[in-house]
């Protein structure tokens, strides 16, 4: 599949946003011009978007496996959807004075690990849950650490933005059935990568993003399985059955919808030549000398690599590779506020030398051979350089 | 909060191209070593600051003089951000021609 947005930049950064597939930028169009009613309208312009709404409805939960009685709240996002779960149980806890405990990960999402914060201030009991040696979160470290008579929340990511790596959420997502614990997950870096079944993997609350499924950015989707209580974040008009007050976005819920649709359907293609493609940029880093990659690559999704270059500080790397064409990330410091080493690092083992040196490649369906291996080269260049101004080359040149 | 702050503009897009030029060409890189200082006749002082677990490291070489104790020559290597090879690349320039006091 070629690039529709070719150019001669490259772009390794789809766990960051992705480039919307022109099927569904076509799909959405109509919606800005035409089909524009509000669908809360009693007259036409507004009941004749309906329609469209149940379809792009039936994709999304027809893509996650949702039953019909289960809700896809339509939101802005999954920051929303995540500040929605979490912050729900901040109404909760005040209203009815019941357990006070919620117990998350040390790798999420700030949408999640902030809303934390804020309910730590508010006098929630939050437990950060460490990953492993293998860099992810196990079933023995929730059991060890689950109390269901204090516990009102546990919140885990299917898969990590900064790694790929993937939680055993299945695992985790049936312990907390086991002991009426209700799950949330953060599934924004799944879709798409992975199969996700809420049959298959019973968890109460789910967060999706179009932006990162190649939908349009401003739309994101919070699965509530039935019965789950759910407290708005917003409040208002009576959209989404009031779960979540707010006109809804339609040319995002129909684009979202087809690009759940196209996901889905091309996960097969994601999980062999995505893949590939993938380990292929990967066996050329790692060919590179003094060079790491976190995580095993089985236990991430298939389009992420986070490698680190010795003597490499990340966000120098980052500007020679963007000054050359290609997009990557990284979570270095002086990118960031933070001093403090990223937990995955310190799990896995990695020096701490090596702490601000990770640099984060993340493909899609739309990356070509092509520009894999035009990467390489500007990787391999902009590793030489840089080592050449770092003096820890100096011990092994 | 205001307007312009909203967006938020992104590290990058406040390097001045001074900034920018020492980054991508670095004036006074590379090391100075024990013999150079012989040749020369000069003492080589080196002195590491930071450290790579922090984010920015950085090592000086300062070629001595070994009467007047002016710093006849400065080179540096760095382990960090361009603002930190751009900062140390004006540290090593400034250097030069002073005494080590």
């Amino acid at each position: 599949m070629s690039s529709p947005g070719a150019s001669d930049r490259i772009y390794l950064d789809s766990n960051a946003t992705t480039i919307v597939d022109p099927l569904v930028k076509e799909a959405m169009d109509p919606f800005h011009c035409r089909l524009y009613g509000n669908p809360n309208s009693l007259h036409t312009f507004g009941t004749e978007v309906h329609a469209y709404m149940r379809l792009a409805m039936d994709r999304l939960y027809s893509g996650i496996n949702a039953a019909e009685e289960d809700d896809i709240v339509i939101n802005s996002c999954a920051t929303e959807g995540n500040n929605t779960v979490l912050k729900g149980l901040y109404f909760q806890v005040l209203a009815s004075g019941g357990k006070k405990r919620i117990i998350t990960t040390q790798v999420e999402h700030p949408s999640v690990a902030n809303a934390a914060r804020m309910l730590e201030e508010t006098g929630v009991e939050v437990l950060y849950l460490p990953v492993d040696e293998r860099g992810i979160v196990s079933r023995d470290i929730l059991a060890e650490h689950l109390d269901p008579d204090r516990t009102a929340l546990v919140s885990v990511m299917w898969a990590n933005n900064e790694t790929g790596l993937i939680n055993p959420v299945k695992e985790l997502a049936e312990l907390c059935r086991e002991s009426g614990v209700p799950f949330h997950t953060d599934a924004v870096q799944a879709i798409g990568k992975v199969p996700v079944d809420v049959r298959e993997v019973p968890a109460d609350f789910l967060t999706i993003s179009a932006h990162k499924f190649h939908g349009p950015k401003g739309v994101g989707g919070l699965y509530v399985r039935k019965g789950s209580p759910l407290i708005p974040l917003l409040h208002g008009g009576e959209q989404m059955a009031n779960r979540r007050a707010g006109t809804v976005n339609v040319p995002g819920l129909i684009g979202m919808g087809l690009a759940m649709e196209l996901a889905v359907e091309n996960l097969e293609f994601e999980q062999t030549t995505v893949r590939r493609l993938r380990d292929r940029l990967e066996d050329a880093i790692l060919a590179i000398p003094q060079t790491t990659v976190i995580g095993d690559r089985s236990l991430r999704t298939p389009n992420t690599i986070l490698a680190s270059f010795e003597g490499v500080e990340g966000e120098a790397m980052i500007w020679d590779l963007n000054r050359n064409g290609v997009a990557a990330s990284t979570g270095s410091a002086c990118a960031s506020e933070s001093l403090e080493p990223n937990p995955t690092f310190v799990a896995i083992g990695i020096d701490d030398r090596l702490a601000h040196t990770g640099i984060r490649f993340s493909i899609s369906r739309f990356t070509t051979e092509e520009e894999i291996d035009r990467s390489v080269e500007v990787i391999r260049g902009a590793v030489e350089r840089l080592r050449g101004i770092s003096f820890t080359e100096e011990a092994s040149p | 909060m205001a307007k312009n702050d909203l967006i938020g503009g992104s590290l990058w897009e406040q390097y001045s191209n001074k900034v920018t030029e020492r980054m991508n060409d670095p004036t006074h890189l590379g090391v100075i070593t024990e013999e150079q200082a012989r040749e020369a006749g000069a003492r080589l002082v080196v002195a590491d600051w930071g450290a790579e677990a922090c984010g920015d490291a950085v090592r000086l070489y300062w070629l001595v003089d070994e009467e007047s104790d002016r710093i006849l020559d400065a080179k540096f290597k760095s382990f960090g951000c361009g603002t930190a090879i751009a900062s140390s690349d004006v540290m090593a320039e400034l250097c030069t021609g002073r005494t080590v006091d």
